[in-house]
């Protein structure tokens, strides 16, 4: 135990201090190995999990899903998805930022990026907002929380590291996304309206859509409708797995993009293409890393220490799992989604696995524990990203106005937690 | 200290490498798409889906990562938790690049390592793939020679400045 927590300081201490995430969990898991095993059986290691893993077939699903993201993005359907959104909500009051929650979880479901999520939905929901005088704690808050929805519903780029990580069935995990990202947009939607109800000038109201621009804009969207029920039906029912669907998902993003009047040059395409290839490439250099780093955890026994202290403090599998989404909520103050998977999941697996607990089920709970990372001090990640895109509002106004939904993942945590079905119906009726 | 002249050509060359390697690993992103997407369009509309497609989709797979790698590693993009770390390196701003980008270069020498072992190991035992038949020394020394170039790419980077510190890729 003692080896793996001073492991684990170094690591902390290298992150903390700057050093690349990536090169420094590989660094510290090829040190730590080697110390135990020596350099030689290190060197071993890291070349045969550096080429199983970058060669495993399985994880093409990371860039292709990238890639229809990217498409997504690059095909400009924003604005449908948020007008198509409006035209459903806009008589209520706080239309607009209910619109914004819908559109930013339908923009997720074929984008699979907080980044982009939040950006998107920055440019696009803040003009309209701000035009109708909304407030900025609101407008803000919404955008940034609506983001989050990206890390949750599939296809999830966290949610593939995790089924990695944990050898869980990526496209069950998808499956099981799919109702806690329900329940998440559901929440959000009733945080607005309690924001509104209890301070109305926060949202005045907006006239509804014109009828010609609400029907262009559902038109638009259908496209996008269709390409999610493919990815995610073919998945479901089987007629392909997670990295079939997420080629054919890359596909027809860039249909999508085309018919709309987009990737028209090679230089478009090329733009996008190797957009995919470096986000690609940073992701697979933290896998590499956290997949070295764990192979030192698990030659340190720590995971097997962690099981003998499980025994001791006499923990049931419900306290472990509470006891492990309090970590990862500690940890989601500082590190992003996939930093908490790499760090918390290798340590907590044979625990976890033995004590009987639903790894299905535990995959979206760490998932959405990490999702409250993103909007919380003192790095969330996606308040970051709306205050670059709106450099007028402040920042201690975006903070102020995630608050709200801060409650509301707490909440949606709380019942993934209390009601598992939530996470494992779906996929149940899979197996 | 890198004079400009230096730093000049430097640029030029990494241009040149960065803009290769992005051609190379979006032929090969947009291959590996279409290759997917015919595999199961020719499996369930024609009963014939293409003959070792996993195989190729994972050897591309290798090759859009290490390729992708050199591009990231010229622009220094990868993930960094930023809390502190602007605070530290005012203290040292010298001392603290090398510290940061010695680790990031060992690490990547060592995977280039690594990389050109397998390569002459699979070359020694004649390994190759098992549905294809591909020789892997040849996979593995194309994926040895790309991680290499990355390396390359990212001492151009540092000599040049063309991974700047504030422009980091932190989440995803």
């Amino acid at each position: 135990m003692a080896t793996a927590l001073i492991g684990f300081a170094a690591l902390l201490g290298l992150c903390f201090l700057g050093f690349r995430v990536g090169f420094a969990t590989l660094v510290v898991g090829f040190v730590g190995f080697g110390l135990q095993r020596g350099f030689e059986a290190s060197l071993a290691m890291v070349g045969q999990q550096v080429l199983e893993d970058s060669m495993n077939y399985n994880l093409s699903v990371i860039p292709l899903f990238i890639l229809m993201g990217v498409f997504i993005v690059h095909a400009r359907i924003s604005k449908d998805l948020y007008d198509a959104a409006y035209a459903g909500l806009g008589r209520f009051r706080g239309g607009l930022a209910l619109a914004t929650v819908l559109a930013a979880g339908g923009f997720s479901a074929v984008c699979g990026s907080t980044l982009a999520t939040a950006a998107t939905m920055a440019k696009v929901a803040m003009p309209p907002m701000k035009s109708y005088r909304y407030s900025d704690r609101l407008a803000s808050g919404t955008i940034a929380a609506g983001g989050t929805l990206g890390i949750m519903i599939p296809p999830s780029v966290p949610l593939v590291i995790y089924g990695l990580i944990a050898e869980q069935d990526i496209g069950l995990l998808f499956i099981a996304g799919i109702l806690p990202g329900l329940l998440l947009v559901t929440l959000f939607m009733i945080c607005v309206g309690i924001v509104v109800r209890r301070d109305p000038l926060a949202a005045p109201e907006a006239p509804p859509l014109d009828p010609a621009r609400k029907k262009e804009a559902i038109r638009g969207t259908l496209p996008v409708l269709i390409l999610f029920l493919v990815v995610l039906g073919g998945i479901y029912t089987g007629a392909f797995t997670a990295t079939e669907a997420s080629g054919i998902g890359a596909f027809g993003a860039a249909v999508i993009a085309v018919l709309r009047g987009n990737l028209r040059t090679l230089g478009e395409w090329k733009d996008c293409l190797s957009d995919a290839t470096v986000t690609t490439a940073t992701i697979f250099i933290v896998l590499l890393g956290a997949i070295v780093f764990s192979q030192f955890i698990n030659l340190s026994g720590m995971p097997y220490d962690l099981l003998d202290l499980v025994d001791a403090w006499e923990l049931s599998p419900f306290q472990l799992v509470l006891f492990v989404c309090v970590i990862a909520i500690l940890m989601g103050m500082v590190f992003e989604a996939i930093g908490i998977l790499v760090l918390l999941v290798p340590v907590f697996l044979p625990a976890l696995q033995i004590s009987g607990i639903d790894m299905i089920w535990f995959g979206i709970l760490v998932v959405l524990v990490s999702e409250i990372g993103l909007i919380t001090p003192p790095i969330g990640m996606n308040v970051f990203v709306v205050k670059s895109v709106l450099p007028d509002v402040r920042l201690g106004a975006i903070f102020r106005g995630v608050t709200p939904y801060i409650i509301a993942l707490v909440a949606g945590l709380v019942l993934v937690l209390v009601f598992p079905p939530i996470a494992t119906f779906l996929p149940g009726l899979m197996r | 200290m890198t004079r400009p002249t230096d730093r000049h050509a430097g640029a030029g060359v990494l241009a040149q490498i960065v803009r290769g390697l992005e051609i190379f690993s979006s032929a090969v992103l947009a291959l590996m798409m279409l290759l997917t997407f015919v595999d199961v369009v020719g499996r369930y509309l024609l009963g014939a889906p293409i003959f070792g497609a996993s195989e190729m989709i994972s050897v591309m797979l290798a090759l859009v990562i290490f390729a992708g790698l050199g591009i990231a590693n010229a622009r220094d993009k990868h993930i960094v938790v930023e809390l502190i770390d602007a605070r530290v390196r005012a203290v040292a701003p010298r001392v603290y690049d090398i510290a940061v980008q010695g680790l990031s270069l060992f690490v990547m020498c060592l995977i280039v390592y690594v990389l050109f072992e397998a390569a002459l190991h699979a070359a020694e035992t004649n390994s190759r793939t098992i549905v294809l038949e591909w020789p892997l020394s040849s996979i593995f020394g194309v994926v040895a020679a790309l991680a290499a170039l990355s390396v390359v790419c990212q001492v151009l980077g540092l000599m040049t400045g063309a991974g700047r510190h504030d422009d980091h890729l932190e989440d995803l």
